[in-house]
């Protein structure tokens, strides 16, 4: 019975990590495909400066830490609540 | 100079202070799980920020441009992969090293042995390009010898971690990430303003080339090679013959790009039986092709004259330096999958790194294991913005780097550029200190999890399983004061490499290795031994080979040629991670499903990973 539970928080837990990954894995991995099919987003400029520089060497970094930040509260959600699932029984 | 000498007393003082608080093994080995999240976070940015961080970026930055960006991007990524899959789970589990976790969850100490080998490999890969910085930033600063540079810093390092352990690096590294993060930062932030505005590399137009930003002095020896982008006046000081040909040489074996994360392969090679036989008497212009030079001499060159390229740095334009798919990446004839294969390396790769997971276990549980990661991710952030802007300032300001091969050194030098005024002379130490910091925090770290690995592993359990915890702790120090000794030694050696190469290399053999058994491991509870054995064989071992072959195509005429036919294979060799990943996960879950036979108490095992710890459902499955 026990087993079943833990299923389905790793279910919930992987799914929760799986998803936050996907989003970041296609921000990156997108880039090199519109790099590739569209050659003048390499000379987009803002300011002088590459668009493309600013939105992969700058960037990134806030939306990393969106992601983890959301991750980190979303994680103890689903671990609070499958605790109290336990312990409400 | 005197930035050198403060950071190294400071590191030997604080560790040597913090060995008065280290006093069990446990303490010595992981802390004692006594240190706050803040200081932690910070010890293992730290820690993760080494000399590739700190001076390779901004030297690949200036030598090919966009492409770089890739790696502190996916430096910093490999971070949210490690805080969404392995964090949390791992610090349950209690395991703290790669071998802990392979023993535990699968009950081999089989298995335990094939881990630490690799640990031991990776671990040594990742040692040396630190040693070849130490070699060079001293030399740089101070201009002692690069052997003595490698001496004095093996000293300190070993001094720190013989000393203090690993509570007493956790201050050090805490404390040397605010070094780095100071130290990269406050140059680039006052360089941008004294350069007014960060559009200047990118201004000049179309096929636009560097030029000296002052007149230069260049030393050149026999047989050195020179790419000249454009017709450019040059003095000597003595009559000289040089060669020249039309056409760009070709990079060394293994395609450039190859190359570049794959060995020597940067360095330009030249047919020399098609050189234009030339001579310089006195001043004269060379023209735009390839100059090897035949006799040692002072070449002088003009402000304002184009800026030569020497033979680690393929001569490019300023817009193809600027676009994606540059000297890099579009060097290897096949831009889209090697830059693939590059993400997926350093992407990965973090997670497999030996000394990374150690600090992890040091939270007191899970969620605060989480928050860690996540203000790691923040500081690494903070810092991984500023390297390429150091390095675009460098392509603008100091390209005659490119002529002299220092592109390595580019944030130590760059700040000399401020003049020889006080400004300048003190943003020297600040960067000199910083690139200090940098290679002795992550070296504290390796020789951590080098000499745990020798010390805990072959001698505790191998050569006297019944060693008493006193002996333990002599053979962890004697076991760290020889890996030091060793890296050391072997740093003496790889003077010539790329910092990033064997960096690269590094993530690569843990990208298709560990990162596959951590993921499968934790998450998917019908992995057996034999195919996480497997998979850790063959996608560690195909990695490593095919490593070595590009490492032996720059000595073996046959294989250079067969590469170059066959650029698509040069690519995958040199930069592995898109074939080996797969490799090692498919062979993990094939053997898994085709021979089911789950790990004893799986199911316990899984509870211990993923149950939250207030439910209380503990087993311990790692033995002290």
């Amino acid at each position: 019975m026990g087993g079943v539970y833990l299923k389905a928080l790793m279910r919930r837990q992987g799914r929760l990590s799986l998803g936050i990954a996907l989003a970041f894995a296609g921000f990156l991995l997108f880039q090199p495909l519109l790099d590739w099919y569209w050659p003048e987003w390499g000379r987009l400029r803002l300011a002088g400066i590459p668009v493309a520089w600013l939105v992969l060497g700058i960037g990134s970094y806030p939306l990393l830490i969106w992601l983890g930040s959301l991750y980190v509260r979303r994680a103890a959600e689903v671990d609070d609540e499958f605790t109290d699932l336990l312990r409400g029984r | 100079m005197l930035g050198l000498v403060g950071m190294a007393v400071i590191s030997l003082a604080a560790g040597l202070f913090a060995r008065r608080w280290s006093r069990t093994t446990s303490d010595f080995m992981v802390a004692a799980r006594a240190v706050p999240p803040r200081v932690n976070a910070a010890a293992i940015s730290g820690e993760y920020l080494s000399a590739a961080s700190f001076l390779g970026i901004a030297g690949l930055v200036m030598q090919f441009g966009y492409d770089v960006l890739w790696y502190p991007v996916c430096y910093a990524g490999g971070y949210l992969l490690l805080l969404l899959f392995i964090a949390g789970p791992l610090r349950r589990f209690g395991a703290y090293t790669i071998p802990d976790f392979a023993e535990g969850r699968f009950d081999s100490p089989r298995f335990r042995r094939l881990a630490v080998t690799l640990v031991l490999v990776i671990g040594f890969f990742y040692a040396l390009p630190q040693m070849k910085a130490a070699g060079l930033t001293v030399e740089t600063a101070s201009g002692l010898p690069y052997g003595v540079g490698i001496g004095i810093v093996g000293v300190v390092v070993v001094a720190g971690v013989v000393g203090g352990g690993m509570r007493g690096i956790t201050f050090v590294q805490s404390l040397q990430f605010a070094v780095k993060l100071f130290a990269i930062s406050l140059p680039a932030f006052l360089l941008l303003i004294h350069f007014s505005g960060g559009g200047a590399p990118f201004a000049r137009g179309a096929g636009g080339l560097e030029r000296l930003t002052s007149t230069t002095r260049f030393q050149v020896t026999a047989g050195e090679l020179w790419q000249i982008p454009g017709p450019t006046e040059v003095r000597v000081a003595h009559p000289t013959a040089y060669g020249w040909q039309r056409q760009a040489p070709t990079a060394g074996a293994g395609a450039p790009a190859a190359g570049f994360e794959g060995g020597t392969g940067t360095t330009a090679t030249v047919n020399h039986r098609n050189d234009h036989r030339r001579s310089l008497t006195d001043a004269g212009a060379l023209p735009k092709g390839t100059v090897t030079w035949r006799s040692p001499d002072t070449v002088t060159i003009a402000r304002g004259q184009p800026a030569p390229f020497g033979s680690e740095t393929p001569a490019s334009t300023t817009s193809s330096w600027m676009a994606p798919f540059g000297p890099l990446a579009g060097g290897t004839g096949h831009p889209l999958l090697f830059t693939y294969s590059l993400i997926l390396a350093i992407l990965l790769g973090t997670i497999g790194l030996p000394h990374i997971l150690v600090r992890f276990y040091t939270n007191p549980d899970a969620q605060a294991s989480r928050r860690t990661a996540l203000l790691v991710l923040v500081l690494l952030g903070a810092f991984y913005i500023w390297p390429p802007i150091l390095g675009a300032l460098g392509r603008s300001y100091d390209p005659a780097l490119y002529g002299s091969n220092l592109t390595d050194a580019v944030v130590l030098l760059l700040p000399s550029q401020l003049g020889a005024g006080w400004l300048g002379q003190a943003l020297s130490a600040i960067v000199a200190a910083g690139a200090f910091a940098a290679f002795t925090s992550t070296l504290s770290g390796l020789l951590v999890s080098l000499g745990g690995a020798l010390g805990h592993d072959v001698y505790g359990r191998w050569l006297r399983p019944g060693a008493g915890q006193l002996a333990r702790r002599r053979a962890f120090q004697i076991s760290a004061l020889g890996a030091g000794l060793i890296a050391s030694a072997l740093g003496l050696l790889v003077g010539k490499f790329d910092i990033s190469v064997l960096v690269g290399w590094a993530f690569a053999i843990a990208a298709s290795s560990f990162f596959p058994l951590l993921v499968l491991g934790i998450w998917w509870r019908r992995l057996t031994v034999l195919g996480a054995a497997v998979g850790v064989g063959m996608g560690g071992g195909i990695a490593t080979c095919s490593i070595i072959a590009t490492m032996v195509s720059t000595v073996s005429a046959p294989l250079a040629v067969f590469l170059d036919q066959h650029s698509g294979l040069a690519v995958v060799l040199a930069q592995p991670a898109i074939v080996t990943v797969p490799i090692a996960f498919a062979c993990m879950v094939a053997i898994s499903l085709l021979r089911p036979r789950p790990p004893a108490a799986v199911a316990a095992k899984m509870v211990q990973m993923h149950a939250p710890e207030l439910l209380g459902l503990r087993t311990e499955y790692i033995p002290e």
